[in-house]
């Protein structure tokens, strides 16, 4: 389904189990529509201080921005009113991400260098700083339980964080590039991880056994079905830039490919599954954006 | 796209130009520390430790790179690992593979050289670049990169037109670049690595 946005697409997330697309366009505006027919649900812009960072939660019903002054604020996504002042963080920041139930929000420093702040989104409260001088992130998973995090480094590792202590519990070494993108399942038992070589990495995390699947070259999307037993994986057109945006949905059982799409010429996407063995599909290039239904 | 030696005859470094001076090594006289700059995305573990990176076949005006890994006294690193990483001449990062990826190990006067050829333009940088991990025990880890005097980019002018790449946040990290014509045209690029603390 082709859907024309009323400017270029920064941003694109398919929220509240893939039954809404919400794109984020400078501004920042806020534009979502119903996947089942295209319709125009909401159309709001940010008015504030410049932002630097934001960041959709999955239920698509709170946008979390960070902005110049060092603001980061929780906002209702229909109407872009301040729910939560969150303590501002020491550093402007550059990239802000939910877990899964919304409850804590994560902020990453502009400044390369990892630096990481975790907040309480029903509060504002700051729970967490960690930082490492040595070290550049590439992206971030929460624990269901919320009392971890896994954080994806620019070297490849991942770097499990105990969040009451902000003290790293574990570093997994197995992942040979960045995983941008990476997701625990809902129930805690398995973290998959999507590492720009093409490698897909799926960790038990009771014994932290490890299984290397392949998955997409320069993948930099990911969801994984409730049970984590499958995973849908995307990436975007990028070195080079003719390179066609793909998606796949993989069982991470075996490996295999159960589905998969060229998805044309894109610098955005976003995948969520529908069902047990049905994902949806949106990319971006410039204002057009196209949703594709991927699987059975 | 490679630079042709027309490039870089005009860009004013002809054959037996000055390389990048060399830091005088006193004991008393501190070297300042090597600007770190991004890691980027593209790092990738296991590289193989080999000093050439060339592909037969492949495009790209022959490059060697050789330089100094280094304390901040200027004693040399014996042993420390250089791990380097740049696009093809197309500007495109081998992510399956280990094209144009090296471990090399610094030798006991702390050199380290290696041949491949001048990176492309990769579309979402403003500049040529080699990526540079840099580490040695006892030191802090140098993340940088290196960039090239003669770069298109900088306009013949990098003392100017360093931060058009707004990733380039130190002139320190351009350097010159010299033709060697024995052989077939070659270019020529010294780059000192000093590790802090």
């Amino acid at each position: 389904m082709p859907i024309e946005a009323p400017a270029p697409v920064r941003g694109l997330d398919l929220v509240d189990g893939g039954k809404r697309l919400t794109a984020r366009l400078a501004g920042p505006r806020l534009v979502s529509w119903s996947c089942a027919d295209g319709r125009l649900l909401t159309d709001v812009t940010y008015r504030g201080p410049a932002v630097t960072a934001g960041a959709l939660a999955p239920a698509g019903d709170r946008l979390a921005v960070a902005t110049g002054d060092g603001g980061v604020r929780v906002l209702d996504a229909s109407t872009l009113a301040v729910v939560t002042e969150m303590r501002p963080s020491s550093s402007p920041l550059g990239a802000l991400a939910f877990s899964a139930d919304g409850a804590l929000l994560a902020g990453f420093a502009r400044d390369p260098h990892l630096e990481l702040t975790v907040w309480n989104v029903g509060t504002g409260a700051r729970l967490v700083s960690f930082a490492d001088a040595a070290q550049e992130a590439a992206g971030i998973a929460f624990h269901p339980s919320g009392r971890s995090a896994a954080v994806a480094l620019l070297v490849g590792d991942v770097v499990l964080l105990d969040l009451a202590s902000a003290r790293p519990i574990r570093t997994l070494s197995e992942a040979r590039m960045a995983s941008e993108a990476l997701a625990f399942s809902l129930d805690g038992s398995s973290l998959v991880a999507a590492s720009y070589d093409g490698a897909l990495l799926a960790w038990d995390t009771g014994r932290w056994g490890v299984r290397r699947l392949e998955g997409l070259r320069g993948a930099n999307g990911l969801a994984l079905t409730p049970d984590g037993a499958r995973a849908v994986v995307s990436r975007t057109s990028y070195n080079p830039p003719e390179t066609p945006a793909e998606a796949r949905i993989l069982d991470l059982g075996t490996g295999r490919v159960l589905a998969g799409q060229q998805l044309g010429i894109a610098s955005i996407a976003a995948v969520a599954f529908t069902g047990p063995e049905r994902a949806r599909v949106a990319s971006a290039r410039g204002t057009s954006i196209t949703l594709r239904e991927l699987g059975g | 796209m490679p630079l042709t030696r027309r490039e870089l005859v005009e860009a004013g470094l002809s054959l037996g130009a000055a390389l990048v001076a060399a830091p005088a090594l006193g004991a008393a006289a501190a070297l300042p520390l090597t600007p770190e700059n991004e890691l980027g995305p593209f790092y990738k573990k296991g590289a193989p430790t080999s000093a050439n990176l060339i592909v037969p076949g492949e495009a790209g005006l022959p490059l060697l790179v050789s330089g100094k890994v280094l304390d901040p006294t200027g004693k040399p690193l014996s042993g420390a690992i250089i791990e380097v990483w740049h696009a093809d001449a197309r500007g495109i990062y081998d992510l399956e593979g280990y094209r144009y990826r090296s471990r090399l190990v610094a030798a006991a006067d702390g050199t380290y050289r290696f041949q491949t050829v001048m990176p492309g333009h990769y579309p979402e940088r403003v500049a040529q670049h080699i990526h540079y991990r840099v580490s040695a025990p006892g030191r802090k880890v140098l993340v940088t990169q290196l960039y090239f005097a003669t770069d298109p980019a900088f306009a013949g002018d990098p003392d100017h037109n360093f931060s058009k790449d707004p990733l380039v946040r130190d002139r320190r990290l351009v350097r010159p670049v010299t033709l060697d014509d024995s052989g077939g045209p070659r270019a020529a690029v010294l780059f000192d690595a000093v590790l802090g603390t």
